[in-house]
This record gives structure tokens, C-alpha cells and sequence, in this order.
């Protein structure tokens, strides 16, 4: 039986929507100096006056006119991710002054992995979240292995968006940029089955700033959304 | 659009939209006269606040359940004072003031937060121990109820909020030492 303790997060995502804002154009600077200050090792990825890009390790944060967005890769702590996301949000919002958000939102992506598409698919089946035609279809004897399914809920206040796919990737070796060109890989990149929860839970209704602590509302959300997914997911 | 609202009638956190929302910010989001009408249990407003916190933390519950119990004292208080019974009056802002403390021992969830709870607490210092009129009741009501609702305020939206409990009358300003000093000669503590 299936439970969340077999899944790795695989990218946990924080993300700001507000109205526009153009203090953006005049303050991008500033914010990289004050990034630079506050994120260890933070590297400056791109500087598009609509779309600034840091990086440090596993994370990504992203600045635009109406957007603040924090992403952490691979399976980072939660502590770390709540941590850095906090830093950066709080950095974004103080620097563009901004008193209202349209969207606060919190998607986090679970990943199992498996040795083939058949036992990905088997093990998407026992979630019970989808009914396949049963029998031959298209001429095919063999039950499909491409599963996805999304649903969304939402009302006047909140928000959430259950993705769950059986996905093939092909793992791409860690190699640094500068050797590639050095190297010949003798095969492709491995294949890797896994399957994906991916869970985006949102404000529907606009938040006021005085109403918003990054850290209590990611917090929140987190626990929220681990326990909701084992009540209706892997019941 | 909608927004996060506080709803007097209920006590409970809800979406507005259009001209509620514009309605509610102009005002405050407050009406006194429907104040009365707060009864809902603690436990009943934390279910709310989960609309935007589904889980809270253990410090922002106690923030929570600290600023309901003394929104319903307060109320009570008022209700009292209505009715012309001081001592019931008394005794529910002696519940408010011992409510208000507590949320001195939480500051730490913001400057803003940390700003308007000490202007409650040198609010009910400052009173000496002598009753509060109701204009008075109604701006601790009110100062109670804007943190309720944000209680993640900014420094300066802290500062703006701490104005209602001044504009009733009420003193927020720390007491100086020299009168701390003073009465503790009078009560014996200190050597003169």
C-alpha cells in the first residue's frame, strides 16, 4: 500500500502573484545588492528588466512586475526551502511596497520512483483516481501506461490543483557545462520511471499584506496539504 | 475580486466582494453597533482563521484564540456598560487586560503586532486601575479586532492601528521611569 513516505519531494514551489507593480523597473538593482547580502553564494541568472533570476544550490528565485517566485529542486529540505522562500518573499514585498496579493500559493511535486513504466502504472492504479476503458483500445491489447490525471477544487477563498502522472525522464548526468563538449557519453542518458504528485494549493481570494506571514502561510500550507493528501489520496 | 474580510456579525474571517470590500475598507471592516452580536465560541473562530491558515502554527493559535477571548470579554464588557453594571463592566476589561498580556509574551510574530500589543498594555497601565468609559471599550474593541484580522501587521500599519486606542482618549505611551520610581517610593519598595 502506497503512503507519502514513499514519495521524495521533487520541487517544492512559492509563489506571489500581486497587481502590477513598476517600482520593479526602478528597485531591480537594489534587490540584487540586498539579495547578494542575504542569500549565501546567490548567483545572478538573468537581469531582463521584467524578469530577474537568482540561483544559489538547489534554489531559483524569480522577480517580475507582478510575481514573486521561489523554487527549490530536488529533494531540499522543507525547513530550508520555508527558510529561503521566507527571505526572498519578505525581500520582494519591502522593496516593492506591495500592500495586496491576487494569488499566494504553495505547489509542492512528490516523486516515486519505479524500474518500469508497467510497475508506474500499476502503482497509479491502486490510487484509484482514475477508471481506464476496459479492454483493447485503438487496436492496442495492453493496458495504457501514459497516465495523468488533474483535478481542481476551488471556491471563493481557496484554492487546490491534485496532478498525478506516471511520468518517464530521461536523468540527465551531472555533468559541469564547461566538459560536456570534452565528453563523449558512450549511451543516452538513463531512463527513469517515476510517479508524480503534484499538489498546487492557492489563495482564491485577494490576501491583504498585513494578513500574510510567508513563513506561517507556507508552514500552514504544508502541513495542510501532507495531510490532506494521505486522507484522500492514499486512503 | 474578493478579499479576506472580518465579519462583526460573526466574528468570522470572509470573502468580500466589490462593493462590500470598498464598503468594509472605507469603515475599517468595523461596525461597533454590531459588535454585540459576537458569540461565537473560541474553537469556532480558529476554524475560521484556517481560511487563510489551515494549519496554524501553536504560537499563531494562541495569538488567535488569546485576541478572541478578548474580543468576547470586551464585548461583554460593553455589553455591560450598556446595561449600567459597572462591576460586570470592570471585571470583563480586567479578563481583556489579562487577554492583552498574553499577546505581549507573542510579539515575537511581528514588529507590527509586537507595536499595537504594547500600546494595549501601557493603554490599560496607564488607566490606573480607574474604569474605562465605553468610547474607550470600543477603541480597545476595535484595536483588538484590526489585529484579529491582520495579525501580521508592518511597523507602520502597527503604528496607524495603535491610533484608534489614542483618538478614544487612551494613553499608549510608556510610563516613565520617574513615575514608576515615585510609585514605588509610595508603596514602600524604594528608599527615598
Amino acid at each position: 500500500m502506497l503512503s507519502l513516505s514513499d514519495f521524495q519531494v521533487d520541487r517544492q514551489i512559492f509563489e506571489a502573484r500581486f497587481p502590477q507593480n513598476f517600482l520593479f523597473w526602478d528597485r531591480a538593482g537594489q534587490l540584487w545588492t540586498y539579495a547578494s547580502r542575504k542569500l549565501p553564494d546567490v548567483n545572478l541568472v538573468n537581469v531582463d528588466p521584467n524578469h530577474t533570476q537568482f540561483e544559489t544550490g538547489n534554489f531559483q528565485f524569480f522577480a517580475e512586475p507582478s510575481v514573486v517566485r521561489v523554487v527549490s529542486k530536488d529533494n531540499e529540505p522543507f525547513s530550508e526551502f520555508e527558510k529561503m522562500a521566507t527571505i526572498f518573499f519578505e525581500m520582494v514585498v519591502e522593496f516593492l511596497d506591495i500592500e495586496l496579493f491576487d494569488r499566494v500559493a504553495l505547489r509542492t511535486v512528490w516523486a516515486k520512483q519505479y524500474d518500469s513504466t508497467l510497475q508506474t502504472a500499476e502503482s497509479f492504479r491502486e490510487l484509484g483516481l482514475l477508471s481506464e476503458p476496459a479492454g483493447e483500445s485503438f487496436g492496442i491489447k495492453t493496458p495504457p501506461i501514459g497516465l495523468d490525471v488533474k483535478v481542481t477544487w476551488e471556491d471563493e477563498r481557496m484554492g487546490a490543483t491534485l496532478g498525478c502522472r506516471a511520468e518517464k525522464r530521461k536523468v540527465d548526468p551531472k555533468i559541469p557545462w564547461d566538459f560536456r563538449s570534452q565528453i563523449h557519453l558512450k549511451a543516452a542518458p538513463p531512463e527513469r520511471y517515476f510517479l508524480v504528485l503534484d499538489i498546487d494549493y492557492f489563495t482564491t481570494a485577494k490576501v491583504q499584506r498585513d494578513q500574510m506571514d510567508a513563513r506561517e502561510w507556507i508552514g500552514s500550507s504544508y502541513r495542510f496539504v501532507k495531510k490532506a493528501v494521505g486522507k484522500e489520496i492514499f486512503k | 475580486m474578493s478579499t479576506f474580510q472580518l465579519d462583526l456579525l460573526t466574528g468570522k474571517i470572509h470573502t468580500a466582494t466589490g462593493s462590500t470590500a470598498a464598503a468594509n475598507q472605507e469603515t475599517g471592516g468595523f461596525t461597533i453597533e454590531n459588535a454585540a452580536a459576537v458569540s461565537q465560541s473560541v474553537q469556532d473562530q480558529l476554524e475560521d482563521l484556517r481560511e487563510i491558515y489551515p494549519d496554524p502554527s501553536p504560537q499563531l493559535q494562541r495569538v488567535i484564540t488569546s485576541l478572541t477571548e478578548a474580543i468576547l470579554a470586551c464585548n461583554e464588557a460593553i455589553q455591560a456598560e450598556e446595561a449600567a453594571d459597572k462591576f460586570r463592566a470592570d471585571d470583563c476589561m480586567l479578563k481583556v487586560q489579562a487577554a492583552s498580556m498574553e499577546l505581549i509574551e507573542l510579539r515575537g510574530i511581528g514588529d507590527g503586532f509586537g507595536v499595537v500589543a504594547t500600546a494595549l498594555m501601557f493603554a490599560f497601565i496607564n488607566k490606573r486601575g480607574t474604569p474605562f468609559s465605553k468610547i474607550e471599550m470600543n477603541a480597545v474593541l476595535r484595536t483588538l479586532k484590526a489585529l484579529r484580522s491582520a495579525p501580521f501587521p508592518t511597523l507602520e500599519n502597527g503604528a496607524a492601528v495603535t491610533e484608534i486606542l489614542e483618538k478614544a482618549g487612551l494613553v499608549i505611551d510608556p510610563v516613565p521611569l520617574t513615575d514608576l520610581l515615585r510609585e514605588a517610593q509610595e508603596a514602600g519598595f524604594v528608599d527615598t
